[in-house]
């Protein structure tokens, strides 16, 4: 409410334990998520090469590396995907789009919303693109669910 | 034709419940009174307006038996009220509640001897008639919830409840009273379960804020809505938990109800009620109700005398847009094709078993609809 000038529960020592237990916490460490992220480069990139960009994406789709502190393993992964979107021809975008299951549907528009939120490094234009035909198969809650979600990518 | 009736009022109904024959409403008109309407016809005129609460009014329940009226707000206060023996007044019993945060929700039992009261305080408030104080006392249900709980349900053994919240898990509790309940049979949740006992904790895939929770009519199984657009359904079996989710293609529904144990129609931003129908261990939507019914449109009655500018500037209100012609999802005219033209608030079963079964909604464009669904 506008009027109160005390954050209330600021002064709740409980309240911020709470707050971080609700984060999401992997059973890996760190180096762990990182080699995994780096092991699935080479079986991703491979299938690009090969022109199965429906295998290409679910391979880079498994085991997304959620959680606070994951960022560098989170920012690999996700040029990793969207290697694979713009090596994907247009006219194969929808086929791809509809052989995914849900959860990698789901687990791809987080991927393409981390690549909106940094536009330097991702190319917006693919990305945008793709948003469509995965919002298109997925409705609006799918996009809810990108931000409702604690597993942040 | 799932519609049997629409009711315009002209401001966003927050919550409501009707009595035990549909002949009257409670409602809360988003503010920090209730009014209550009887039929007439095909309108509903003003009969009461309960005025006790400082703060907005977050739930009202109508028990149908015993005719008491329990309301709970944002004031941290919840009131029964019972009509007095003229038949001319209700009168409010506070409640000892004893919270230190906004109410959310309040429901009766089924045998409308308890009820609960769900809170911001992290816990719920599980009241009873105290004969001594001729008073109503609570006791709290705090662990293991981490925070404010949204909305609360009721097993038909009048001692089990499941509740959900802002902790985003959803969880089925014992609130048994020594001295109002009698020992219950044993159930699939457990037996021999003292007060606050937690009998299973459930979260959808995705997390996100779970809005309603509802035991199925048997009450094997329990049923919620959370914000990451998903239901999820949860039956304990042997050993283990069933847990179905499914994942909507919608806007995160607010409020769901089973019709029966195959059934279940949910309701939220979207503004049309979904019907799920269970498809083997997991649960498919068959149905959206209520789009492209614009034939019965201008028959609906509406306590407010129409002229179009009133009529334009009161849609720009409760739809949140302005009135005109846009995308495919709405009609020339700028409303939605569904019948409601903004969030549903709440949902409530007609219990009393008829077939086609029947179920109201309310919502912030200030439309009262009542439904049938083929069960």
């Amino acid at each position: 409410m506008a009027h109160r000038k005390l954050a209330i529960d600021g002064f709740d020592e409980e309240h911020k334990q709470i707050a971080e237990q609700m984060q999401y916490m992997s059973t890996k460490s760190d180096s762990e998520i990182m080699l995994m992220v780096d092991q699935k480069a080479s079986a991703v990139r491979a299938a690009i090469t090969r022109g199965n960009s429906t295998e290409a994406l679910e391979r880079a789709l498994a085991e997304p590396p959620y959680g606070r502190g994951q960022e560098a393993a989170q920012s690999a992964n996700a040029l990793l995907v969207a290697e694979v979107l713009m090596a994907t021809r247009t006219q194969d975008v929808n086929g791809v789009v509809g052989g995914l299951s849900e959860d990698d549907r789901d687990v791809l528009l987080k991927y393409i919303y981390h690549g909106l939120a940094h536009p330097t490094e991702f190319n917006c234009g693919v990305l945008l693109s793709w948003h469509e035909r995965v919002v298109e198969a997925g409705g609006l809650g799918s996009i809810v669910r990108v931000m409702a979600d604690r597993k942040i990518l | 034709m799932s519609i049997l009736d629409e009711f315009i009022f002209p401001f966003c109904v927050t919550a409501h419940s009707f009595n035990h024959d549909r002949s009257q409403v409670a409602l809360c008109p988003n503010s920090n009174e209730v009014q209550i309407y009887g039929r007439s016809g095909t309108q509903w005129t003003l009969l009461h307006v309960l005025k006790e609460h400082d703060l907005l009014v977050t739930s009202i329940d109508w028990a149908p038996r015993t005719n008491r009226i329990v309301t709970c707000s944002q004031d941290k206060n919840a009131y029964v009220w019972t009509l007095d023996a003229a038949g001319s007044e209700w009168k409010p019993t506070l409640v000892h509640l004893r919270v230190n945060r906004a109410a959310t929700q309040a429901r009766w039992s089924p045998r409308e001897n308890k009820f609960a009261v769900a809170s911001g305080d992290k816990c719920v408030a599980i009241c009873y008639f105290g004969e001594g104080n001729d008073w109503w006392v609570s006791k709290h249900i705090k662990k293991p919830i981490a925070s404010t709980v949204l909305c609360v349900d009721w097993h038909p053994n009048n001692v089990l409840l499941a509740c959900g919240g802002a902790d985003m898990k959803a969880r089925v509790f014992s609130a048994f009273i020594k001295g109002v309940d009698e020992k219950p049979a044993a159930t699939a949740w457990g037996e021999r379960l003292p007060f606050s006992t937690l009998c299973g904790e459930f979260e959808s895939p995705s997390c996100g804020w779970v809005h309603s929770v509802a035991f199925s009519p048997d009450g094997d199984s329990v049923a919620f809505v959370s914000h990451d657009s998903s239901i999820t359904v949860a039956t304990p079996a042997a050993d283990d938990v069933d847990v179905a989710s499914v994942r909507s293609h919608y806007l995160p529904f607010t409020t769901l109800v089973w019709i029966n144990s195959q059934i279940i129609v949910a309701c939220g931003h979207d503004c049309s009620p979904m019907v799920y129908v269970r498809d083997g261990a997991s649960w498919r939507l068959a149905k959206k109700l209520g789009e492209n019914e614009k034939s019965r449109r201008s028959a609906t009655a509406s306590p407010s005398n129409s002229n179009s500018a009133f009529n334009l500037f009161r849609q720009m209100d409760s739809r949140n847009q302005p009135a005109k012609p846009s995308s495919a999802s709405s009609a020339a005219d700028g409303s939605l094709k569904s019948v409601h033209q903004n969030t549903i608030t709440e949902l409530h079963h007609d219990s009393s078993g008829n077939s086609p079964a029947e179920f109201s909604t309310s919502g912030l464009d200030g439309r009262l609809v009542l439904w049938t669904v083929q069960a």
